[in-house]
């Protein structure tokens, strides 16, 4: 009996793993992220928080409100609040650039756009992946801060936009 | 405002007669028919009229604000008739309520200004509108109790009409 190739063993092999590996993730939970830079940091919130990604348009300050609101935007005739998330997180303030973002994020009927440097990624993610934040979290940021996990061998900081619009309407 | 009845006879706003200026920028209108008239800045301080400026009434957040031309209106209220400082108006307009949103949730949950109810879509630009009975029900005077700018402060009368920068 001719013996099999080599090639075609490992080929087999090959498609074996693959097979496991997409019948152990059928299993498993999933959640999809949209996964953003704030200077050269790596953040992410929930893809089910977030209705639009917007390129930056040109926006219009409010007098009397906080500096974390940078001011609104008009979105197909509807307007919405931006927030600058550098602000929120205690960050080094960015003019916008090309690469900028506008995410329109929704939690409990509460909406408002959220001001990023770049948007990288909108994928799924295993559940199991992320991780409970570390315990050093500046106190600052703590409340906003879901869990991490890592992204293209960086870490990123999984953020609530529940807990961020909440803080702001509170 | 322009008036229509509706079915069960309340009266339906259609149409809000607007002014429109801009103050470093931001684009403000007010309902024209909250202001009795309009005078130059020079005017008003020779008539001893007590004048406040907008920006300190809504809280700009600049430095320095400039007013390229200085105008003042006149707003009666329970107590007689104030001024508010505010630039050239650029134009009135009549807007459609229904081109009139109101604030982003955000904004009114966290805004100090209550003065500014809503926006106006007015040619794809976003115009603030302030309601001016409201603005001067809650204005801030200046410390000495008395109004921004007064009639009897030479120099300000000296350079009313021209820029002015405070």
């Amino acid at each position: 009996m001719k013996a099999e190739k080599k090639s075609a063993r490992i080929l087999a092999q090959a498609r074996k793993r693959r097979d496991e590996e997409l019948a152990s993730q059928g299993d498993e939970e999933r959640v999809q992220l949209v996964v953003f830079t704030l200077l050269d940091d790596y953040y992410a919130c929930p893809g089910t928080e977030i209705r639009e990604i917007l390129h930056p348009t040109k926006i219009a300050s409010v007098p009397g409100t906080p500096d974390i609101i940078l001011g609104i935007i008009n979105v197909k005739g509807d307007i919405e609040s931006v927030l600058s998330a550098h602000k929120l997180l205690g960050l080094q303030d960015q003019q916008p650039t090309p690469r900028s973002r506008i995410m329109i994020a929704e939690s409990h009927g509460v909406r408002s756009g959220i001001l990023v440097d770049s948007v990288t990624d909108v994928a799924e993610f295993p559940a199991s992946s992320i991780h409970p934040p570390i315990s050093t979290l500046d106190s600052s940021i703590k409340d906003l801060v879901t869990g991490e996990m890592s992204y293209e061998q960086r870490t990123v900081t999984l953020l609530s936009v529940a807990k961020i619009l909440g803080k702001l309407v509170a | 405002m322009e008036p229509c009845s509706s079915e069960n006879g309340d009266e339906t706003i259609v149409e809000l007669k607007v002014l429109i200026f801009d103050i470093m920028g931001t684009v403000m209108g007010v309902d024209a028919e909250q202001a009795e008239r309009m005078l130059d800045l020079r005017e008003a301080l020779e008539r001893q009229i007590s004048v406040y400026s907008f920006h300190e009434q809504v809280s700009f957040r600049a430095d320095r604000i400039i007013y390229q031309e200085p105008r003042v209106l006149l707003i009666r209220d329970g107590e007689g008739v104030n001024g508010l400082l505010i630039d050239q108006p650029r134009d009135i307009v009549n807007v459609r309520t229904d081109s009139i949103r109101p604030l982003p949730d955000l904004l009114g949950a966290s805004g100090e200004s209550r003065a500014i109810w809503g926006v106006a879509l007015v040619k794809e630009e976003m115009v603030l509108l302030v309601d001016l009975h409201d603005l001067m029900a809650c204005r801030i005077v200046e410390p000495g109790g008395g109004p921004a700018i007064s009639g009897t402060d030479g120099d300000t009368r000296q350079t009313a009409n021209r820029m002015l920068m405070v």
